[in-house]
């Protein structure tokens, strides 16, 4: 059963240059206890998809389309409303967590300050409970008092996480909840969120560009470019039959340990631009197989499978050619 | 916490000590003889001269006038008055009192109302009330004092009832501590009024600034994704980071609020430093002026002082060291 269930999602903001479409019309979903990986390309929209689902865009945003969490229709609720969910039912660890703790604020009383404002917990009772859950993620009880420039980046993140998770929300929203550690540190970080998963049933939405990274934790993956999906399946399906070519490329273009000295193949071109949009397929002025029919594809998922999808005109019935990895 | 408040002083202290070396050159430099300018008497010949510039030490050596005049500062001696010739701390003191009772209210209400219109205006940055808390800070910040003062003065005549200058009223005997009081708060109203105007502006607009920067850090969104409503997150979260770069900068400018507190005092003939100033400039009254201009030094040292250890209490990562 899902949790979650995005339909035709966009995010446009307005801004003197034009309408700038980060997120167009993206269909996703996430089951409850599932660890969905949304990777792409920096500006390919996969912030901005975390940032509305928990509705902390600026102002010059605007929201269309549905996103169903537990059946209800979040973006029919009022900010007031939004209130009650943002931050207990569905929770952010965001980008760069060494900055998104208040410097001139204990850590525990940030921890307890999410307790207080949705558990109706008095001051003492969320602080205690605080460096509970502090212990919990592996931050000792004697840092618990600290302010956040006197801990290192991996307990800041820690932290962090700790903030988010708690209120037990269903849905957590990991944004690059790794980057700017150091491997030892991202590999805690990352069991942390799979053991977070396993005992309390909670749903990740982990966003990163690193698709290693992804396909170690997650069960299924999506891939996104210039504010679209263009395939999703299990992380199986995904890493091991790429059916887009941008996931190809994407998957071809990993350095690895054992290709010491040669080059990882990159993608040529840049990354589009979003306020105009080429029409048809957005990949096509980067892909090595576009054709004439690519022009006039309207971004359609394919269903290759019950869990794979691909929005290529040279799938759906017909085979493509693999690109050597 | 201990070092750290007595680093902090004695870097205010040295910082006095170049301004009392300043003061003392600077007086050293002005043209006229002192003891000219002190008898003002053309019969006095030149011997007579002689006589008092030896009998106030103006005929020895600059280095040995200087360690005197040190001295004579931490003595609480800071010479005779020209004018009144009287001490120049019997003159001083009387009228810094009167100072602090104009200053101290007015720069509290400048910076509680300044920095509450700031946060107003950068949490509603580029709506109308933004707009109008922007545009009435920057008139005010850019409007002369006394003009302000005079315009007031203009106002308050045709209300009526409300004293325009001095402090207290003249030839009224009180009958009793309350109706002192409340004469002397009713004289205080103008000028209050005028010195508060003229300094919230600069306040507000630094706290706006302040809080649009601080809107854009990334703690604050992680914060009001905790599921808070706007003000929570404005109180709580933004404020007191906001108020960090705002507390320097308040500290430095309360040498321009002593600056204004001299034109207002002028206007409405308030009986402090101010006046005192621009009174002793007309007199060439230097010992006085000297004075003064230490009292405004030492008010900008302590004031500044004050701020470091106000930032210390609001900012963590202040080193007590």
């Amino acid at each position: 059963m899902s949790l979650l269930d995005i339909e035709n999602l966009k995010v446009y903001f307005a801004t003197r240059a034009g309408i700038v479409r980060a997120v167009d019309g993206v269909d996703l979903n996430v089951g409850i206890g599932e660890v969905l990986g949304l990777a792409g390309e920096s500006g390919s929209g996969k912030t901005t998809l975390g940032y509305a689902l928990m509705r902390v865009l600026p102002r010059n945003a605007k929201l269309d389309g549905r996103i169903i969490f537990e059946g209800r229709d979040l973006l029919s609720f009022s900010a007031t409303e939004f209130n009650r969910v943002r931050g207990r039912e569905i929770a952010m660890v965001f980008q760069g967590s060494m900055n998104s703790l208040n410097p001139v604020v204990r850590v525990e009383d940030q921890v307890a300050e999410p307790l207080i404002l949705h558990g109706g917990l008095s001051e003492d009772e969320a602080k205690k409970r605080a460096r509970e859950l502090l212990a919990e993620v592996g931050v000792s009880e004697d840092k618990a008092k600290s302010y956040p420039h006197e801990l290192s980046g991996g307990l800041k993140q820690r932290v962090a996480i700790a903030m988010a998770i708690s209120t037990r929300p269903k849905l957590l929203i990991a944004d690059e909840p790794t980057t700017a550690l150091d491997v030892v540190t991202q590999a805690q970080i990352l069991r942390l969120i799979s053991e977070l998963r396993d005992r309390f049933g909670l749903s990740v939405i982990m966003i990163s560009h690193d698709l290693s990274l992804l396909s170690e934790v997650c069960d299924r993956l999506a891939i996104m470019y210039a504010g679209k999906i263009v395939e999703v399946g299990s992380k199986v399906e995904v890493v091991n039959t790429p059916e887009h070519p941008y996931t190809q490329a994407l998957l071809a273009s990993i350095p690895s340990v054992e290709r010491v000295g040669v080059d990882s193949p990159s993608i040529p071109g840049e990354p589009p631009d979003p306020i105009n949009p080429p029409s048809g397929c957005r990949f096509m002025p980067r892909c090595a197989y576009a054709r004439s029919e690519c022009k006039e594809f309207n971004g359609y998922l394919y269903e290759l499978s019950s869990t794979h999808r691909a929005a290529c005109v040279l799938v759906g019935g017909k085979p493509i050619e693999r690109v050597p990895r | 916490m201990g070092r750290y408040i007595a680093k902090r002083a004695l870097t205010s202290i040295i910082t006095f000590f170049a301004v009392l070396v300043l003061t003392f050159i600077l007086f050293r430099l002005l043209p006229g003889n002192p003891v000219l300018l002190l008898f003002r008497n053309p019969q006095l010949t030149q011997q007579q001269i002689a006589q008092l510039s030896a009998q106030f030490g103006l005929n020895r050596p600059l280095y040995e006038q200087f360690i005197l005049f040190i001295v004579n500062v931490f003595r609480g001696n800071l010479g005779l008055s020209f004018y009144y010739r009287a001490p120049v701390t019997q003159v001083l003191f009387p009228a810094l009192l009167n100072s602090i009772i104009l200053i101290l209210p007015s720069t509290i209400l400048a910076i509680l109302i300044g920095v509450g219109l700031g946060v107003i205006s950068g949490w509603k940055r580029n709506t109308l009330t933004d707009m109008a808390v922007l545009s009435s800070s920057l008139v005010l910040y850019a409007i002369p004092t006394f003009w302000l003062g005079i315009l007031l003065i203009m106002l308050a005549v045709r209300i009526g009832g409300i004293p325009v200058s001095g402090m207290l009223s003249i030839g009224v005997s009180f009958t009793s501590p309350t109706q002192y009081l409340g004469n002397l708060l009713r004289h205080l109203l103008l000028p209050m009024i005028t010195l508060t105007l003229v300094t919230l502006g600069q306040f507000s607009i630094i706290m706006r600034t302040s809080v649009i920067n601080e809107l854009t850090e990334d703690y604050v969104v992680a914060a009001y994704a905790k599921g808070m409503s706007e003000s929570r997150l404005i109180r709580k979260h933004v404020v007191p980071n906001a108020l960090l770069p705002t507390v320097s900068i308040i500290a430095i400018s309360i040498g321009t609020v002593v600056a204004g507190a001299v034109l207002t005092e002028t206007v409405f003939s308030w009986p402090g430093v101010g006046t005192l100033i621009y009174d002793s400039i007309a007199r060439r009254d230097y010992p006085v002026l000297q004075g003064a201009f230490l009292i405004v030094a030492l008010s900008v040292i302590i004031s500044n002082f004050i701020a470091d250890l106000v930032y210390a209490y609001l900012d963590p990562r202040v080193k007590y060291s």
